[in-house]
């Protein structure tokens, strides 16, 4: 059985990784997973200089999901090559590393000091442009292709992956301009904005008044925006939001997805992981597939005109 | 042997109207916790309530581990649903718990109201140290429990802000007397209470320079460092408190 899938000219001994700022920086879930026996890791995401993040509360359940509003806490560039980088390094799986700024300019020093280093880099492009008003890199399209191409000519050596956010009003055809920049592949989705109130207090429940949604209740929203951005793309999608079992794992795959991550389900289920890979596994060996690549974009559908 | 454990629900016991206390037996060996230390139990397989729920271990022997909750919201009120024998999903021993009480009789440990659940364990442990101190406040008596349990500790002193039970004082005011009827300022403060209480305790060992650990709850979704959603400032920055906490020191604070 060949679980092997390629993210350009990165090979992966199966699909599942782990998504960006739920995993840590790989060392916090070592006790409950074989970190050899992921597909890749992708660690919280990174900044030039360390971010405190937003007040707590920070999180918040909702029914088959939660809100987060974390305000991209991390310990800077400096700090993650020293002291998080080298533990990574010593097992056997890709890192991806995500990245984002408030620039261009700070996404590209990112770029030259991480590309010699890493396996990947995954751009989290949900960031506000500020020398463009603030507006979201992954909303405007001037900005996305202007990031996307520049960056694509400073790496030399990772992986280049864009990860779109739901908030785009096609995202299909962001992932289309990502890959005319030269993306190697686009991950998707990244949290819905989304909010929650205490009717008792009137408070919203986040200090941040706003937070992204995650967790099962938007996995429906990620196959569905997977599944037409693979009718307009050739590059790999990495596909996310909700998956919890090796089920989500495959439908998601049958949509189109090349691979998948594996995002809240690691709050719930420290060892979600290893779990989805055999279940993968499993399913193929109920189905008699040889190859992973079969299940991509399988998904079987007819139109019936009326 | 990792800290993803199964248990058996062995008993469930209503100490009162919306309290339980449960008594849990991990199937295979299992990490033995510290006081102050706490756990992650999963609710439900379904995923609605979907993340684990935080408890601070309440009691521990070789063989169980007890938990004392509050029926609060979605996830405490599946988990009190669960019939004994029910098997439950649990991580743990979590986070960082209260140091040993090395000098008794210049310990103060001070509960407000569920607060109980994470100190008594210290207490219990030092029930024969007739010099220690123990301050349990809570809005009224019927917020109060285990007070039998703990009647044998050196120097118990209730207190309710109605005045239902033992004086009528907050467990911060009884706090203050207690350090003013001390001569030295050569004192240890666990405390374990409502955000705001712990807060005001801080001030307060802070403004007599007592040394003091104090256990703080904040919303956790991981429980193991990963997600940074219950984080709390510190002078040296953002500081998890599943992971650098539950318990702080005075001094890190």
């Amino acid at each position: 059985m060949n679980l092997e899938v390629k993210i350009g000219r990165l090979s992966l001994k199966n699909p599942v990784m782990t998504a960006s700022g739920t995993f840590g920086y790989g060392a916090e879930y070592s006790e409950f997973v074989d970190l050899n026996a992921l597909g890749a890791l992708v660690v919280k995401g990174i900044s030039l200089e360390p971010r405190q993040g937003n007040p707590t509360p920070r999180i918040y359940e909702t029914p088959c999901g939660m809100l987060n509003s974390i305000g991209l806490q991390n310990v800077g560039l400096r700090r993650f090559l020293s002291e998080k980088l080298p533990f990574l390094r010593k097992f056997n799986t890709p890192v991806i590393v995500n990245i984002l700024g408030d620039s261009i300019e700070e996404y590209l020093s990112l770029c030259q000091s991480l590309d010699p280093e890493v396996d990947a880099i995954e751009l989290n492009v949900s960031c506000p442009n500020v020398k463009k008003g603030g507006i979201s890199f992954a909303t405007d399209r001037e900005s996305l292709k202007e990031l996307v191409g520049k960056v694509r000519d400073t790496l030399k050596k990772a992986i280049l992956i864009v990860k779109l956010s739901p908030v785009a009003s096609n995202i299909a055809e962001m992932a289309r301009l990502c890959e005319q920049q030269g993306a190697d592949a686009v991950s998707m989705i990244n949290t819905i904005p989304a909010m929650a109130i205490d009717i008792e207090t009137r408070r919203p429940r986040l200090a941040n008044i706003i937070g992204g949604l995650s967790g099962p209740a938007i996995k429906p929203i990620g196959v569905r925006m997977v599944w037409q951005t693979y009718q307009s793309v050739k590059i790999p999608i990495i596909g996310m939001g909700g998956i919890m079992t090796a089920e989500d794992a495959i439908e998601y795959i049958l949509a189109g997805a090349t691979c998948v991550a594996v995002g809240t389900a690691n709050f719930v289920n420290p060892s979600a992981t290893v779990e989805i890979i055999q279940g993968i596994k499993d399913y193929m060996i109920r189905n008699k597939i040889e190859n992973i690549k079969e299940l991509i974009g399988g998904v079987v559908w007819e139109i019936r005109d009326r | 042997m990792n800290r993803h454990l199964v248990a058996t629900l062995k008993e469930k016991i209503q100490i009162r109207e919306g309290y339980l206390l449960l008594k849990l037996e991990p199937l295979n060996d299992f990490i033995k916790p510290g006081p102050g230390q706490f756990y992650l139990i999963r609710p439900s397989e379904s995923f609605d309530p979907l993340l684990r729920r935080p408890f601070s271990v309440f009691d521990f022997s070789e063989r169980d581990l007890e938990f004392f909750i509050q029926i609060k919201g979605k996830g405490t009120k599946t988990i009190g649903q669960l019939a004994a024998g029910t098997m439950l999903d649990l991580i743990g021993p979590l986070g960082r718990g209260f140091p040993p009480v090395n000098e008794p009789e210049n310990t103060v440990i001070v509960a407000g109201g569920m607060g109980i659940a994470s100190v008594y364990s210290v207490i219990k442990r030092n029930i024969e140290n007739r010099g220690l101190t123990v301050i349990y406040g809570a809005r009224t008596k019927e917020q109060l429990f285990f007070l039998e349990e703990i009647n044998a500790v050196g120097n118990l002193i209730v207190c309710t802000d109605d005045g239902s039970l033992g004086r009528k004082a907050t467990a911060l005011e009884a706090l203050e007397e207690a350090i003013k009827e001390r001569s030295t300022n050569q004192l240890y403060v666990f405390c374990c209470g409502p955000g705001p209480m712990n807060k005001a305790v801080l001030d307060l060992l802070k403004r007599y320079s007592i040394k003091g650990y104090i256990s703080f709850e904040e919303r956790m979704a991981c429980g193991v460092g990963a997600c940074l959603g219950c984080v709390k400032e510190t002078p040296s920055g953002m500081k998890r408190v599943c992971t650098e906490g539950p318990v702080f020191s005075v001094d890190e604070l």
